[in-house]
């Protein structure tokens, strides 16, 4: 049925059509630019929630009054920074009646070109959780701010104050940071709870200079990555994905793709994205880098290499692979050991990548922390000679590998501050708390490249009694800036160091300054000599499995562990969601007697430390022998009720918390060994899909680069029946006919795309229990398949599958088996090809669902309630929430259309192609996903739509969908095996 | 063998040399006298199950369809298997009154009554899922209907199957109800006649619509009863045509079947007849019926269960060599992942007791043997559940894309609702047999011999003729 809508509607206030040209130009002005925050927030809205503050600094006026440059119910975006990790990247907040409802990658930013992951998303759930500090405590009672700054800076008078950061890395930060300790005495120590430490000291060795380079990944024709996940969770991975993805970008006429090697032990989706992914145990790493190196060097200069598994043919075409493209290889790697990042370094030079893509000059300061001033604190604070503790944007207590014993120097130190915005492990042992601001309520600035620096806005006003950590600092300290607006201070700062004679209100709206062209360094020159006899070619030897701790993708280090969003996402390899598991290869499973899900012990001991995790046992088919993945950055205890999985609140305590805090078992530059073995019980862990085989259907299609160059269909010319076989009339699309069109070429899996839409249309986060039960509401999902060439589920002696990800949406089809069998059309075709659902109409028979062969559509099985009510805060006003017993499904972002179509009317010109975005769209840092009008013969979509590589899933039962995706191509030499001649390589 | 109108060379279709006052007496006494231990431990019993079966419902419409086993993949699965079923236990019932009467049947006379209360209350009780599988059913209920309405263009959907079940089974429940209290006329009259009590004459009074017996009362009653026959009967081919194309219609595998208009209604026949020996082997025994309902009715519908079951199989085996020859990938695993996957278990359940069982009725002792029928019944029963269950959930639990695959659980709510409906089906059962006639015996009279026209010779073949005529 099809229900019209105009084609392009006036606003509902037309008013605004007869708005004067001047004021017209002014609030598209505005709609970017952030003059005077403290005008635009303040709502009436968000009177409950302010009432709770005191002495507003400036007049807060309800909309009730019209504020001179916003319009109710109009959205703008505002520049700042993500803080979710300290990548750093540029976003484009967007606020409506003076709430921030969605953060987007900012298009302009040379760093994340437009993209944002998941945990960037995210971050708004922090904002409106209710579970944070809500106002300076001593221990765990409310204090005044006055009684808190009175003995803290007594505190850091009397001496050995330490500030304990993690990595800050903003101009006027640092500097407020610098006249702390000038004016206390204090010492500042960073970290990183995923350390980046050992790549700046093999630089400090090899170059002179301890810095972490900027890696160039869009220059590399060749990139040869040893367990460095940088496409999920590696130091900057929308920074490296977008660069990744220059080179892989078949649409536009490019017809070569760049070389990927992956070597690692457990599975990332780098290494499914990878041409050539390659098993590398951890204690291997020494001798093939060693290995790798001698090759290029053409002699043994760098060592004896032990005997690792990677087959001498492989290495062979790495060497090969890196020596036919000078100035264009890459190579990066994750190991913590400084000898084996001396060996990068020294392959990097022979393959001439410094100052190509490996950049010295712009370098990366997204990761400043300083293991060995770290062990120097530990020290001192064994010794006692540490009086006061200051700690912000760390938490040592849950993030140190030595956390318990952290935990109790704590104890002995006199005074412990927290600066922090959430109760953490580290906040609930601190005598003083003082609570921050969010990074959506508190100005800062970062510099993430040498020269390009970033400001971050507030975008609401303080929910509750916070304050800025940096004005905590300088009060402290008993500067006079304490008592200025931060504001003021980093305004004054930038425009004497930073702007260059540049107006401070351009920078606030564009969100950044590019300066990184006038960094003048004298570029390092690699001493060979450092990196050579390090004899670091010898195997790790130790017993039982190799021990394996990772970042996932999309916990990271764990510092978003209260974030429904984030936990309900699911792993884009094995789809589990809510908690951390450990990942065995099938063949170690069957060994060992474990079935997917039992319970498992895993002990080990990491530096002298005993450790012992309780968690289920997850097949990951890829991962090394003989090794034993586990996810960083769970196991939470003080974070909130988020981290018992959203349950019935039966169990609380430890021992409901999903997960388990695998940071013990870090030990710096060592590998760790230790055993898993089934302790009873099966906690099957909640996984949104539970088999990850195509079945040799032609799903997911795929095919080789040489393929593709023979055949520009290759891997997509299955036989399809006519077309034009439908009972129903054809529809006509005279205005409109919107099509989406995903690049599987491009995609990565890293699942931004699955929170941003999330945030974007108000699906509910249902917990733990309700995934298990199949239930989790995503209107998007990551469709991961293996390449299959198992059976049951068990692959083959030698397993190393590919895997390719699939976003799978709403294909809103033309012949939409979904709208014939609602009885009451509650699900119904637009005049512009989408399939909208009527949510008021519906009744919930499921028909839809069921007859759904893309398994797209969702029903709310009960009345879900969100977290709590601030967290209603940040629900999209411009998204119906849905009720209990009405089914709901992808809407290609309908609400951006419509503003997209009456921004066009309003201006008076035809839509231009790229004027709206999907929420999919606008996070995706590879730029996988376009989006348009397909009437429009000029349009992105309408070209895609002709590229051989098109096709639509399950065309061959005639559903025509709008929504389609570009063949995979892999730069590898063995063809996929064909799927029964229809092609498709998994 | 005196008293009966058939050939002496046939056995008689009512046993024990009933004379007619017998036969009143027989039927209107077991409605007349207080109700037994039995019938009352039965009745509670069964209002027990069917308040903890409503309860239950009303929790799951206030909470949630959340509250039972489906997830996003299995979108349906007790319910419509409930629905399907009691649908399909009603045609027994229609085909019974209806066909049987057109084909003369008249061993039917005995039973027909009970079965066309049987297709009533199976009706309700299917009715019963519609309703509540629905997320909004407090919407659902009026929306669903076309009527006029100011809503614009938001009429129903005339293309969605589920809106074509609505008249469908809105169309058979009418019907059959009429057709049932027709039917009922005379018999009540007679009751009516005999009560001592006003209440009882005014209620029987109503009823029996002020019926007198009169020739051209008959006349009138004896149209109207072909007129309703010829009007049910298309209703048995059509009523589980139209549900069998919620799946038909569809395109996912194993649902997407040309086959499942004939295979629905064969299975229909088949578990009516089963449900109806059920509840008539426990009816002839506990109300000593067992001259009305004699071993040889019970061989009939045997016979028609050993061919209706086989016909059930075959459309079994029919589908898989249909899934074969399509040369469609996904049309083949469906039907493999039937007998092999998950829910195999389910399949060889269904074949077992649908194909399987039914093979001993090959025996004629068999046959005639009620503990034996009795059984096979329960089995059949049991299997045409599970038949509706295979096609349901085994064919949505593994569809098209690998990655939504997933399994089914069934939560308490589910099991407590359908058992629910049992207790909602024996408390109308047990209110029929205390309060109507359970045999229809003004036309039991009629198949014997004082049923037949004056002048003509009670053991004459053709009298078959003129067995619809029926004096009081």
């Amino acid at each position: 049925m099809q229900i019209e809508f105009n084609q392009n509607p006036r606003p509902a206030q037309d008013d605004l059509a007869d708005m004067p040209a001047e004021l017209r130009q002014e609030m598209e002005r505005v709609s970017k630019s952030r003059r005077d925050f403290m005008k635009v927030t303040g709502m009436a809205a968000m009177g409950a929630v302010l009432a709770g503050c005191t002495a507003p600094d400036r007049l807060v006026k309800p909309l009730l009054k019209k504020q001179e440059h916003i319009m109710p119910g109009v959205a703008y975006d505002y520049a700042s920074t993500c803080q979710a990790c300290s990548a750093n990247c540029g976003t484009w907040m967007k606020a409506r009646d003076g709430r921030p409802i969605k953060a987007e990658g900012a298009r302009d930013n040379p760093l994340n070109r437009g993209g944002l992951c998941a945990r960037g998303q995210g971050q708004l759930w922090g904002l409106y959780d209710s579970e944070r500090l809500k106002g300076p405590l001593q221990k765990s009672s409310p204090v005044k701010w006055e009684e808190l700054d009175a003995a803290v800076s007594g505190a850091v008078k009397g001496g050995g104050a330490v500030l304990l950061t993690g990595t800050v890395n903003g101009a006027c930060a640092r500097e407020q940071i610098r006249r702390f300790c000038e004016a206390t005495g204090a010492r500042h120590v960073a970290y990183d709870a995923i350390s980046a430490w050992p790549i700046a000291a093999a630089h400090k060795d090899t170059h002179g200079a301890a810095v972490l380079p900027r890696y160039r990944f869009e220059l590399a024709e060749v990139v040869v990555a040893i367990e460095a996940d940088f496409l999920g969770s590696w130091i900057s991975p929308v920074e490296y994905a977008a660069g990744w993805a220059v080179n892989r970008d078949l649409r536009n006429g490019r017809r070569t793709l760049s070389k990927h090697f992956q070597l690692e032990a457990n599975y990332t989706i780098s290494g499914a994205n990878a041409d050539e992914r390659i098993k590398l145990p951890a204690a291997e790493r020494g001798a093939l880098l060693t290995a790798l190196a001698n090759k290029l060097a053409g002699n043994t200069r760098f060592g004896t290499a032990g005997a690792h598994s990677v087959p001498p043919e492989k290495l062979d075409d790495i060497v090969k692979a890196i020596k036919d493209a000078p100035r264009k290889a890459l190579v990066v790697c994750g190991s913590d050991d400084v000898k084996h990042q001396k060996l990068v370094n020294a392959i990097n030079h022979m393959a001439q990548a410094y100052g190509n893509t490996v950049d010295l000059r712009n370098v990366s300061q997204q990761k400043l922390g300083n293991d060995d001033t770290l062990a120097q604190l530990l020290k001192d604070l064994e010794s006692g000679a540490v009086k006061t503790l200051i700690v912000w944007g760390a938490n040592p207590v849950y993030e140190l590998p030595e956390g318990a014993k952290f935990k109790e120097l704590l104890a002995k130190v006199g005074t412990t501050v927290a600066i922090s915005a959430f109760p953490d492990e580290t906040t609930t042992e601190c005598n003083w708390r003082a609570s921050a601001d969010h990074a959506l309520e508190s100005w800062g600035d970062f510099e993430p490249v040498r020269g390009l620096h970033s400001l971050s806005q507030p975008l609401v006003r303080r929910l509750y009694d916070t304050r800025n950590p940096l004005t905590s600092l300088l009060k402290w300290a008993g500067h006079a800036d304490g008592n200025r607006d931060y504001r003021e201070v980093l305004a004054d700062y930038w425009k004497a160091n930073v702007l260059q004679g540049g107006a401070w209100e351009a920078a606030v709206e564009r969100g950044f300054v590019d300066a990184q062209g006038s960094v003048v360094t004298n570029m390092p020159v690699m001493n060979e000599g450092a990196a050579t006899g390090l004899n670091a070619g010898a195997l790790a030897t130790g017993d039982g499995l190799e021990i394996v701790p990772y970042q996932s993708v999309l916990m990271g280090d764990g510092s978003q562990a209260n974030n429904g969003w984030l936990h309900e996402a699911g792993d884009p390899l094995t789809r589990a969601t809510w908690g951390n598991y450990v990942a065995l290869n099938p063949l170690t499973m069957k060994e060992l007697g474990i079935a997917d899900g039992d319970d498992v012990t895993l002990s080990a001991e990491a530096e002298g430390r005993k450790v012992e995790l309780k968690l289920p046992a997850v097949r990951q088919p890829g991962l090394a022998g003989k090794s034993a993945a586990v996810a960083l950055g769970f196991g939470r205890t003080q974070a909130g009720k988020i981290v018992y999985g959203m349950g019935t609140g039966a169990l609380t305590g430890a021992e409901a918390t999903i997960g388990a805090n695998a940071y013990p078992l870090l030990a710096r530059g060592k590998v760790v060994f230790g055993t898993v073995a089934k302790s009873g019980g099966n906690r099957k862990p909640a996984r949104i899909q539970e088999h990850d085989s195509q079945e040799k259907r032609p799903l997911l299609k795929e095919t080789t680069l040489e393929q593709w160059l023979g055949k520009p269909d290759a891997g997509n010319d299955q036989h399809l029946p006519p077309a034009n076989l439908t009972l129903w009339p054809r529809w006509e699309y005279n205005g409109h006919k919107w099509g989406l069109v995903v690049d599987l070429n491009s995609c990565t899996g890293c699942s931004a795309c699955v929170v941003a839409c999330s945030v974007e249309n108000n699906v509910p986060v249902v917990g733990r229990e309700e995934v298990a039960t199949r239930r989790e509401m995503h209107w998007l999902r990551m469709d991961v398949y293996y390449e299959d060439d198992h059976k049951d589920g068990l692959l083959t002696e030698n397993e190393n599958p590919l895997a390719g990800f699939q976003p799978m949406m709403c294909q809103h089809c033309e012949n939409a088996p979904c709208e014939t069998v609602c009885p009451v059309i509650a699900t119904s075709h637009t005049e512009e090809g989408l399939n909208s659902m009527t949510y008021n109409r519906c009744i919930g028979t499921r028909y839809c669902a069921n007859n759904c062969p893309y398994k797209v559509r969702r029903f709310n099985w009960f009345l879900y309630k969100h977290n709590d009510l601030t967290m209603n805060l940040a629900l999209n006003p411009d998204v119906t929430v849905r009720t209990q017993g009405v089914m709901e499904k992808c809407s290609m972002c309908a609400q951006r259309i419509y503003e997209g179509k009456r921004n066009a009317a309003r201006a008076g010109v035809k839509l231009p192609d790229g004027a709206i975005r999907t929420a999919c769209q606008s996070s995706c840092p590879t730029n996988a996903i376009a989006f348009g009008d397909v009437n429009d013969k000029d349009s992105v979509v309408t070209r895609l739509l002709k590229d051989p590589r098109n096709y639509a899933v399950l065309a061959e039962i005639n559903t025509r969908p709008a929504v389609t995706y570009l063949t995979k191509v892999r730069n590898r030499k063995a063809p996929p095996a064909p799927a029964d001649g229809h092609g498709g390589g998994h | 063998m005196s008293g009966n109108a058939c050939s002496p060379l046939r056995e008689p279709l009512v046993l024990g040399g009933k004379k007619l006052g017998d036969i009143t007496q027989d039927v209107c006494g077991s409605i007349e006298g207080k109700p037994s231990t039995l019938w009352w431990f039965g009745f509670l019993l069964a209002l027990t199950v069917a308040g903890i079966g409503a309860a239950t419902m009303g929790y799951q419409i206030y909470t949630g369809i959340g509250t039972w086993g489906l997830n996003k993949t299995v979108g349906w699965a007790f319910d419509i298997t409930n629905f399907v079923f009691w649908v399909g236990i009603g045609h027994a019932g229609t085909l019974i009154s209806a066909i049987l009467c057109l084909f003369r049947q008249k061993w039917r006379t005995s039973v027909n009554r009970s079965a066309e209360a049987m297709t009533i209350f199976a009706v309700i009780c299917a009715a019963i899922f519609p309703f509540i599988h629905m997320g909004r059913p407090w919407f659902g209920a009026f929306w669903a209907l076309p009527y006029p309405n100011f809503r614009g263009p938001l009429w129903v959907n005339f293309r969605s199957p589920l809106l074509w079940d609505v008249f469908a089974i809105s169309t058979y429940f009418t019907i059959s109800l009429v057709f049932w209290f027709i039917g009922l006329i005379p018999d009540n009259a007679t009751v009516r006649d005999r009560a001592k009590h006003w209440l009882r004459r005014a209620f029987y009074g109503t009823v029996s619509l002020g019926w007198d017996g009169s020739v051209k009362k008959w006349n009138h009653y004896e149209t109207a009863y072909l007129i309703f026959a010829g009007l049910s009967t298309p209703l048995v081919v059509s009523v589980h045509t139209i549900v069998s194309m919620d799946f038909a219609t569809s395109v996912i595998p194993g649902w997407h079947t040309t086959i499942f208009p004939p295979y629905f209604v064969i299975g229909a026949i088949f578990s009516g007849f089963a449900m109806v020996q059920t509840l008539l082997l426990v009816a002839r025994k506990t109300m000593r019926l067992e001259s009305y309902i004699t071993v040889n009715h019970l061989e009939v519908m045997a016979k028609i269960i050993l061919l209706t079951g086989s016909l059930v199989g075959l459309a079994y085996g029919t589908e898989f060599f249909i899934a074969w020859y399509s040369g469609s990938q996904y049309e083949q695993f469906a039907f493999i992942n039937r007998a092999t996957g998950p829910f195999s278990w389910a399949y060889w359940i269904m074949v077992s007791c649908n194909v399987l069982s039914p093979q001993v009725l090959w025996f004629r002792a068999l046959r005639r043997n009620p503990v034996v029928l009795f059984i096979m019944s329960i089995f059949v029963n049991i299997g045409m559940w599970f038949e509706r269950f295979v096609i349901i959930v085994t064919s949505l639990h593994r569809d098209f894309l690998p990655s939504s695959w997933s399994y089914y659980t069934p939560t308490w709510v589910e099991a407590v609702t359908f058992i629910g409906t049992f207790g909602i089906f024996f408390t109308c059962f047990f209110l029929f047999i205390r309060l109507l006639p359970a045999i229809a015996f003004g036309e039991v009279k009629g198949v014997m011999k004082w049923g037949q026209p004056k002048g003509h010779s009670h053991d004459a073949g053709h009298s078959h003729a003129h067995g619809e005529v029926k004096h009081a």
